[in-house]
């Protein structure tokens, strides 16, 4: 995705809200923060993300301010609060398990945090009707925490976190309890509360959907370090290691050795031993630009300059994937890497990844919905024989387990937007899997 | 599926009857003209007279009430305060021997404990009266509240209390405003039971305490010692009646607190 | 700073009101009986200083133990209460699990009230509960009176003052601590476990025997503790309602103390009885724990 504005979190400029500035933070011998740095700027929505361990809940709790940093400083607003007690902080937080208190009604609880901070009468009235008609609970104000339903009791302990307009709402797991209907629908209730409000959240959750969802930043977690911090599209396109990549949805990993491609490299087609496309016979092969210059090109240079060549991008996109854009910028079958996979394979290109990867084993990823499934063999960069030994039928998409000559294991998936009784392929029929230069990502191993 | 069978019904009356029928015969004795308690001579209310008339056991209650009174409730203060602190005092020096003696003195014959206490307050000087009686009843009456407390406390979710101090509670706020009210149901049994436990205990008693204070344990125990009296039968029927009044009124508070959030 | 006070309040109290008394037990159980105020010897206060608490310290000896090693009463009286705790908990199990048994299996409406009536004597005055045997048990009580008009026996029976009616004091004013532990046990098992062995061929019998039996092990494990320690140290019941013949160690200990005034002896057989209930008192800990973990 490309950013016309620059986001606050791109902008060197903008002061962040939250700094976590060389944070560790050790029980006895465990360390469940690990030297850490992070930025988090005012408006976002921020997820933690991680399986259970990770250190995701030590850091909210740090922010919240349970836990005391054993070394480093976290700054709010600029000020260290690395030492300031939890009830000293202009942030609030909002529990796995609600922790509503069961002997105060919905109203008290509301009112809680307001009147420690000395609010009473009618200002205090005004800000919990406010709060109660926000998380659209005025008529159960009278009932007792029990007396509520679990999507309720949410909806209570959010009112309660956001009622003295903390400038950082943290939100442990929110949705853990709710069943996934549920689910669905308050997060997005939450993004626009959060909208809305223009507070600032950071949420902790083990749920990956979760995170892209609702955040405008995620930060994937394992063992005390933060692996990335991207955007979800970012995360979920190029992930930096193999650990985001498999965290994040399904993927399919190909290790091979790679080798730099120069632009002049024989056209992939010939060496795959198919019908190269007239295009490609026609017109002589050009340096490409790279995808910021065809960016720049399309965008700025092209009213004055005209249209760019864009005679070698690639032809044949997967099958299914014409109506998910997944490029505005059209590939290029030059530069980037080839992976040698397997002996006796064409190698996979990758046009986007680093050449300097030359001579280093790396893990090509690519994500099921990126390959696409044909009969006949595809007019592609990368395409690849197989056989089908598995479908999974999901609803809305089959997901088709391919296994190569070699017997590597791959992923393909397809929308099912036909009915399954028309569709031509089945188990153990002969297939090529296909996908573009750019569909995947390659990790250094 | 639960059964209720024959089998269950006659257990179940068998050791009711066992259960209550001494009790009731101490009752319907009391009543007894005769000064043979063994003896049925006709309906009479004179040993409740003469149980009136006694000041010796209006002077003992008043004292085993005081000494009740005085000890559950410093008794529930410091159990509450040692269950927190076995609950929630993380590790410290000494904790391997605080949650010891905590436990210890539920088990302790009561024999040993009198003794200990008797050797301990004749080693410093201390007189023997109602405050030496006040000072041993708190210590075993602190541990049985702070049982109570502590496994109420280990269920309470730890959240409630980060959530105070995140809406902006001092620690001492939190614990008053959030803690309390919610374990204040243990606490109030941990008193009762301090309570119960002081007025009922006679082998420490008569160890720590001394010639001016004679609670009402000791009192009655040196008037059965020489054989059954019908005085004591008057006085232990006004104690059965005060004790299941209080029960009874106890339970019906108790459900129809319990019941009410279900008219709301 | 708070926590150190929270933390400090109790614990201090608890050292100076169980933990000091209980050294100071120790240590006169290994001094001298003395004809002086306090009736023991040696004696040491800080002021004397060093040397004389190295002399005091000589002073202590074992001779109270081995003098109660020695005489046969105090065997007697250790194996008398060993016998009567075991006897009297045996017998209040028997009564107490089908009482529990019923309670758990009665009525929902039922089981509050049922649970209410075995909790009441329990608040009322266990000093009062065992006098009301006495009237019963006495040669001309209710007990006696009754079994002589219906025709079973001609003269009248001898229970007061003796081993039988101390028994079935322990087993009255226990009962209550058999039955809820049982009763919580009871209530906890799953009724379609029961319905799963007879479905597997059990008959009701055995399926009581192989399934409820072991599953309720740990609820009459506990009650039976509960009836077992306080009953070895227990003084009042064989006071009351045992004879002169009755020898328990709570006793042997009470006559030592007031009676003889021999401090240090008294002393030593608190320390002996302490030794004895060492054992049940850890293996019942450890079948609390076990308790716990399965509730967890």
């Amino acid at each position: 995705m490309i950013q016309t504005e620059l986001a606050s979190w791109d902008d060197p400029e903008t002061r962040p809200l939250i700094e976590f500035v060389n944070v560790t933070k050790r029980f006895g011998d465990f360390t469940a923060i690990d030297n850490q740095s992070l930025k988090i700027y005012k408006g976002e929505f921020f997820a933690l993300l991680g399986p259970s361990g990770c250190g995701k809940t030590t850091m909210m709790r740090m922010l919240a301010g349970f836990e005391m940093p054993t070394e480093g400083t976290i700054r709010i607003d600029g000020l260290d609060v690395s030492t300031v007690p939890p009830n000293k902080r202009a942030v609030n937080m909002m529990f796995q398990s609600y922790a509503l208190f069961p002997h105060l009604s919905v109203w008290d609880n509301i009112a809680f945090g307001l009147r420690r901070e000395g609010k009473s009468g009618q200002a205090l009235t005004a800000r919990v009707e406010e709060m109660l008609r926000l998380t659209r609970m005025e008529k159960f104000a009278r009932r007792k925490p029990h007396q509520i339903s679990g999507g309720q009791r949410q909806r209570v302990a959010l009112a309660r976190s956001l009622a003295k307009a903390p400038k950082l709402l943290l939100l442990d797991e929110p949705l853990g309890a709710l069943d996934k209907k549920l689910r669905q629908e308050t997060q997005f209730e939450l993004m626009d509360i959060q909208e809305s409000t223009g507070t600032t959240f950071v949420i902790v959750t083990h749920d990956q959907e979760e995170a892209m969802t609702v955040a405008s930043r995620v930060a994937v977690m394992d063992e005390g370090k933060l692996v990335q911090v991207a955007t979800p599209d970012v995360i979920y396109e190029a992930p930096n290691s193999i650990y985001v990549a498999d965290f994040i949805g399904d993927v399919s990993l190909i290790s091979g050795v790679a080798k730099s491609r120069v632009p002049s490299d024989v056209a992939p087609q010939d060496s795959a031993g198919g019908q190269p496309s007239a295009q490609q016979q026609d017109t002589p092969r050009q340096p490409q630009p790279n995808a910021f210059g065809a960016w720049l090109h399309d965008t700025v240079f092209e009213p004055v300059l005209g249209a760019r060549s864009k005679s070698d991008e690639q032809a044949v996109e997967p099958a299914q994937q014409e109506d998910t854009v997944t490029d505005t910028v059209r590939e290029l079958p030059a530069g980037g890497i080839a992976i040698h996979w397997a002996d006796g394979q064409d190698p996979i290109i990758a046009t986007n990844a680093d050449p300097c990867l030359d001579g280093k084993t790396v893990n090509f990823s690519i994500r099921p919905e990126k390959i696409g499934i044909s009969k006949a063999r595809p007019d592609a960069l990368n395409a690849f024989q197989g056989k089908v030994i598995d479908i999974a039928y999901l609803g809305h998409v089959s997901t088709y387990h391919v296994v190569l000559t070699n017997g590597l294991k791959i992923m393909a998936q397809v929308s099912n937007t036909r009915r399954i009784s028309r569709r031509s392929i089945t188990w153990e029929d002969d297939v090529w899997i296909s996908f573009s230069s750019t569909a995947g990502v390659a990790l250094e191993h | 599926m639960k059964r209720f069978t024959w089998f269950n019904a006659t257990s179940l009356t068998i050791g009711f009857a066992f259960l209550y029928l001494p009790m009731i015969v101490l009752v319907v004795y009391s009543f007894n003209a005769s000064k043979l308690v063994t003896v049925w001579a006709g309906f009479s209310t004179q040993w409740y007279v003469q149980l009136f008339t006694n000041s010796d056991f209006a002077q003992s209650a008043l004292v085993t009430l005081k000494v009740g009174l005085a000890s559950a409730s410093i008794a529930t203060i410091l159990g509450t305060m040692a269950a927190y602190v076995m609950i929630r005092g993380g590790r410290f020096f000494g904790r391997t021997l605080f949650s010891g003696m905590i436990y210890a003195p539920l088990v302790m014959p009561e024999v040993i404990t009198g003794l200990s206490l008797l050797l301990l307050f004749i080693a410093i000087g201390l007189n023997r009266d109602a405050f030496t009686i006040i000072l041993a009843h708190t210590t075993f009456g602190m541990c049985y509240v702070s049982v109570v407390v502590s496994a109420r406390l280990s269920t309470f979710d730890r959240s409630l209390e980060e959530a105070a101090l995140d809406l902006g509670c001092s620690p001492l706020a939190a614990f008053r405003l959030v803690t309390l009210p919610i374990i204040a149901p243990a606490v109030v049994s941990g008193w009762l039971l301090a309570f119960t436990l002081s007025l009922d205990d006679l082998v420490i008693a008569s160890f720590v305490s001394g010639p001016g204070a004679t609670t009402l344990p000791i009192q009655i125990f040196s008037a059965v010692r020489l054989g059954v009296n019908p005085e004591i039968n008057a006085l232990s029927t006004l104690m059965i009646a005060i004790v299941t009044i209080g029960v009874v009124t106890a339970s019906l508070i108790t459900k129809y607190t319990a019941r009410r959030p279900m008219d709301a | 700073m708070r926590r150190a006070s929270l933390i400090l309040v109790p614990y201090l109290w608890l050292l100076a009101l169980f933990a000091v008394p209980f050294v100071i037990v120790l240590k006169i159980s290994l001094s001298d009986i003395a004809i002086a105020m306090p009736p023991y010897a040696p004696n040491w206060e800080p002021s004397d200083g060093v040397a004389a608490f190295r002399e005091f310290l000589s002073g202590l000896d074992f001779e109270n133990y081995v003098w109660l090693s020695e005489d046969a009463l105090y065997w007697k009286s250790a194996l008398s209460s060993l016998k009567i705790a075991v006897i009297s908990t045996f017998l209040t199990l028997l009564l107490a699990f089908p009482i529990a048994y019923g309670i758990a299996n009665a009525s929902t409406d039922w089981r509050p009230v049922l649970l209410m009536l075995v909790i009441l004597p329990f608040w009322t005055s266990f000093l009062i509960r065992v006098y009301s045997w006495m009237g019963i048990l006495s040669n001309t009580g209710l007990l006696n009176q009754f079994l002589m008009w219906t025709g079973v026996i001609n003269d009248p029976l001898q229970i007061i003052n003796t081993d039988i009616a101390v028994y079935i004091g322990i087993v009255y004013t226990y009962l209550p601590f058999m039955i809820l532990p049982i009763y919580a046990a009871l209530d906890r098992l799953d009724m379609s476990i029961l319905e799963a062995a007879q479905d597997l061929g059990c008959t009701r019998i055995t399926a009581f025997w192989l399934v409820t039996i072991p599953l309720a092990k740990q609820g009459i494990i506990a009650g039976c503790f509960l009836v077992f320690i306080p009953a070895l140290g227990e003084y009042v019941i064989p006071y009351l309602l045992g004879g002169s013949n009755t020898l328990m160690i709570g006793k042997v200990l009470m006559n030592e103390f007031s009676a003889n005034r021999d401090w240090p002896v008294a002393s030593a057989v608190a320390i002996i009885l302490l030794l004895i209930l060492v054992v049940p008192i850890v293996l019942f800990q450890r079948n609390e724990q076990r308790l716990r973990e399965v509730g967890a």
